[in-house]
């Protein structure tokens, strides 16, 4: 029997719309974060390092912005899901379970497309850097979002309910921000950072705009590749994963 | 089992990891068309006998059906088939009655046209068209339960499961709802309705069951009686 698309899409629209329920969501999520990262780390921090810092930073500021976009789609539905138990009425929607899980990984990585296109924009305007590829930077994006969304997904459901997983997340967004490569590039760390810096999926799509935006990411076509779509179906698999081990049983 | 119902369990039973037994070989067969009453006390077993019904749960052993489907294989299926109102408020707080209306209607694959329509005509039989506009976190307990009860109803469900459906409702209202549920029943809706209120059961439903320690058993006027006079009700 043919699946019917639109309640899955229906799904994914409310997950976006949980980024932007109305305008000063949407202007916190678009602008005013992308342009606090520009003016801490591209307006204040740039002069004080070489010629190339702001090339090197501005892929981190897309990303960061990206990852947080995807958060607050994930975080969103999570934490509305389970305080005001509109969980239980979204999982009566005709999806599957695993329908459920890829409307809101495909819901939060729209979501983060647009946050990580605004902040690209917002970097042209106020640096004056923009990606040699946009095509390929676009890609990236889109990239990021996906596997950050699942990150997040897997981050919310693994705990019983979404107020634990602050605890559990807490050490993931961290490590990520801060030894994903966000702020420097990857051929500059040394063992064994270079090497933990490969567990962190911003080190991935930050390596790929910076490749785009300056051609000064030093990690490998080989490396990247094979290490992005790794990273992409394990952290699918989890996802689906706990999801379904959490509300097999509505918990709430 | 055998085919036409609508409703099929057999030997329903579910114990949480805490150790509490909710069911405990429940039966239950529901015709199509019927409205079917599940009076028992708070703790009863009757929530989770609605949200295994509603695929929201599955049993730990014993075999349920629902328009002769599997939960576990065919959910979908039968949730685009199903309206539940449940025991607490689920609707999306953040967003208006209009669009809580909205968006469930594209959740069901409703032309948007066909979603304004129907909700409209809802809106103005519960009384709630002045509140359209209106988030959810601020209205009434009462008017709440109203969209609940209209968001359930806004796809012409087949099976319609209320869990405690009038809760929270003033004396008109939950009539109101009643004599909207009985047009329901007898347009050929399928009703299970869960409540702890005699007159509840007794307005919209053919036949009654009462539930006590997770078991499910027929009942007719007399044991209702000694029920609710040895004070079974939990009110």
């Amino acid at each position: 029997m043919a699946i019917d698309p639109r309640p899955w899409l229906a799904l994914a629209g409310r997950c976006l719309a949980e980024g932007m329920l109305d305008w000063r969501n949407a202007f916190q999520r678009l602008l005013f974060q992308p342009l606090i990262y520009l003016l801490a780390f591209g307006g204040l921090l740039s002069p004080l390092g070489d010629v190339t810092r702001p090339a090197v930073v501005a892929p981190g500021i897309v990303t960061i912005v990206v990852m947080n976009a995807a958060l607050a789609v994930v975080g969103g539905m999570m934490s509305t899901g389970y305080y005001f138990r509109v969980m239980e009425a979204w999982l009566l929607i005709p999806v599957s379970r695993g329908g459920f899980v890829a409307a809101l990984v495909g819901g939060a990585t729209a979501m983060a497309t647009l946050a990580g296109i605004a902040a690209m924009v917002l970097i042209r305007l106020v640096l004056g850097l923009g990606p040699a590829q946009p095509g390929l930077a676009l890609a990236a994006v889109v990239f990021g979002g996906a596997v950050f969304a699942l990150v997040f997904v897997v981050g919310f459901t693994v705990p019983r309910t979404p107020d634990r997983a602050q605890d559990i997340l807490s050490y993931v967004l961290l490590p990520m921000m801060f030894l994903g490569c966000t702020f420097y590039s990857w051929d500059s760390l040394a063992w064994p950072w270079n090497l933990l810096a490969l567990a962190m999926p911003t080190t991935y799509l930050a390596e790929v705009l910076r490749a785009t935006y300056a051609g000064v990411s030093g990690m490998s076509a080989m490396v990247l590749v094979p290490g992005a779509a790794s990273v992409l179906a394990l952290l699918g698999l989890a996802a689906r994963q706990a999801f379904l081990r959490r509300f097999r049983d509505y918990p709430w | 089992m055998t085919g036409g119902a609508i409703v099929e369990a057999e030997g329903l039973a579910k114990t949480y990891p805490s150790g509490v037994t909710a069911l405990d070989g429940v039966d239950l067969r529901v015709q199509p068309g019927e409205a079917v009453g599940i009076l028992g006390a708070n703790g009863a077993g009757k929530t989770t006998l609605i949200r295994i019904l509603s695929t929201l749960m599955r049993p730990g052993s014993g075999r349920v059906r629902v328009f002769g489907l599997c939960g576990a294989a065919h959910g979908p299926r039968i949730r685009a088939r199903l309206g539940v109102v449940s025991q607490d408020c689920t609707l999306d707080h953040s967003l208006t009655v209009r669009r809580n209306l909205g968006f469930h209607g594209a959740f069901h694959g409703m032309p948007r046209a066909a979603v304004r329509r129907r909700a409209d005509e809802l809106m103005a039989w519960l009384e709630l068209g002045r509140y359209a506009d209106t988030p959810i976190h601020a209205l009434s307990g009462g008017t709440r339960r109203k969209v609940m009860l209209a968001r359930a109803l806004l796809t012409e469900p087949d099976l319609l499961v209320l869990d405690e459906p009038t809760t929270g409702l003033d004396p008109d209202s939950r009539a109101a709802v009643w004599a909207r549920l009985r047009q329901c029943r007898d347009g050929g809706t399928t009703l299970v309705v869960s409540t702890h209120h005699r007159d509840e059961a007794e307005a919209l439903c053919d036949r009654t069951a009462l539930m006590e320690g997770g078991r499910l058993r027929a009942a007719a006027a007399e044991d209702i009686d000694r029920w609710f006079a040895g004070g079974g009700h939990g009110d």
